[in-house]
């Protein structure tokens, strides 16, 4: 058996497994995605969050909301002063499910290099 | 897929190849922002504490010069605590690299007390280089390697400044080291935002 023909039926199982309905957004996923390269206790402020993916405010609340709602999220509220913000960070769920969409996502590139 | 085209309904090949690009860019930058956090503002502060405080060690009394490093330390720490409150994002383990840089702190004067060095300027360029090894423990269990890089070179350049230029040591140390520190900082802050 080739290597091609192993990997067929493998690549077939992973690309009969759902996307992920939560993170097939790709805004979500890139929002996951920065959350995900924090340690695991880290966390970032919704400022943080905006300039590095560059999203509007309502746009990026938007999407933290689904993700927060889908418990991908975690967000913590805390106090500088009188001043209220948020932190949010990736809870387990959130990385087990962003490992298993990146592995979706390998399998669609592994299947179209190999002409699937 | 043969016969499964019906059953797959996800992004293309291309899509799939731009989505992952972009979360394995995003990830960097988050961890790029954590390291930035870390090792940027702080760096610059302690730099800035290293640089006085090495240099006015080597015209000062090892009393006098003490009493001035402590309270350089403790404006320090205040300065480091208020930025630390405003920062955006955090690696989660900045609590327990503080009490292990405490720790360090404590057991080095510990270890200077034993050993009994023969000069103030000993004493000094050991600590800097012990502390140069605490950059370098955390640097290589955070994974910065540049922090390795800096933390290495300080230590290297306490023993050298010792051999070559003993009379100017602790002058030329707090410029050298504490400058390299500065930048670094500097450098962090500025360019992993």
């Amino acid at each position: 058996m080739t290597l091609e023909g192993e990997l067929r039926p493998t690549l077939e199982q992973l690309l009969r497994t759902p996307v992920d309905p939560v993170l097939r957004d790709p805004v979500r996923l890139r929002l996951q995605a920065a959350l995900q390269g924090l340690p695991a206790d880290g966390w970032m402020t919704f400022t943080a969050l905006r300039r590095l993916l560059n999203l509007t405010d309502g746009n990026l609340g938007l999407h933290l909301r689904v993700l927060v709602e889908a418990s991908y999220v975690a967000a913590t509220p805390s106090w500088r002063g009188r001043r209220r913000t948020t932190r949010y960070s990736a809870t387990p769920a959130g990385r087990a499910g962003f490992r298993a969409q990146v592995a979706a996502l390998e399998a669609i590139i592994s299947a179209g290099q190999l002409g699937t | 897929m043969q016969g499964n085209e019906e059953s797959f309904i996800g992004p293309s090949w291309s899509e799939a190849d731009e989505a992952l690009r972009s979360a394995e860019r995003l990830q960097a930058g988050s961890r790029r922002m954590v390291m930035g956090q870390a090792a940027g503002s702080q760096m610059v502060v302690w730099g800035g504490v290293w640089a006085l405080g090495y240099t006015e060690a080597q015209f000062l009394p090892l009393a006098a010069a003490s009493v001035v490093w402590l309270l350089l330390m403790l404006v320090a720490g205040l300065v480091g605590a208020l930025l630390r409150r405003g920062r955006e994002v955090s690696s989660g383990w900045e609590a327990r690299f503080g009490r292990g840089w405490w720790a360090l702190l404590l057991g080095s004067f510990a270890i200077v007390a034993i050993v009994e060095p023969t000069s103030a300027q000993v004493i000094l360029l050991v600590l800097g280089a012990l502390w140069g090894i605490g950059f370098v423990l955390y640097a290589l269990v955070a994974g910065d390697v540049p922090l390795v890089v800096l933390g290495a070179a300080v230590v290297v350049l306490a023993p050298t400044l010792r051999i070559l230029i003993p009379q100017w040591s602790l002058l030329c140390f707090g410029v050298l080291a504490g400058g390299s520190m500065m930048g670094f900082g500097l450098w962090r802050s500025r360019v992993l935002r």
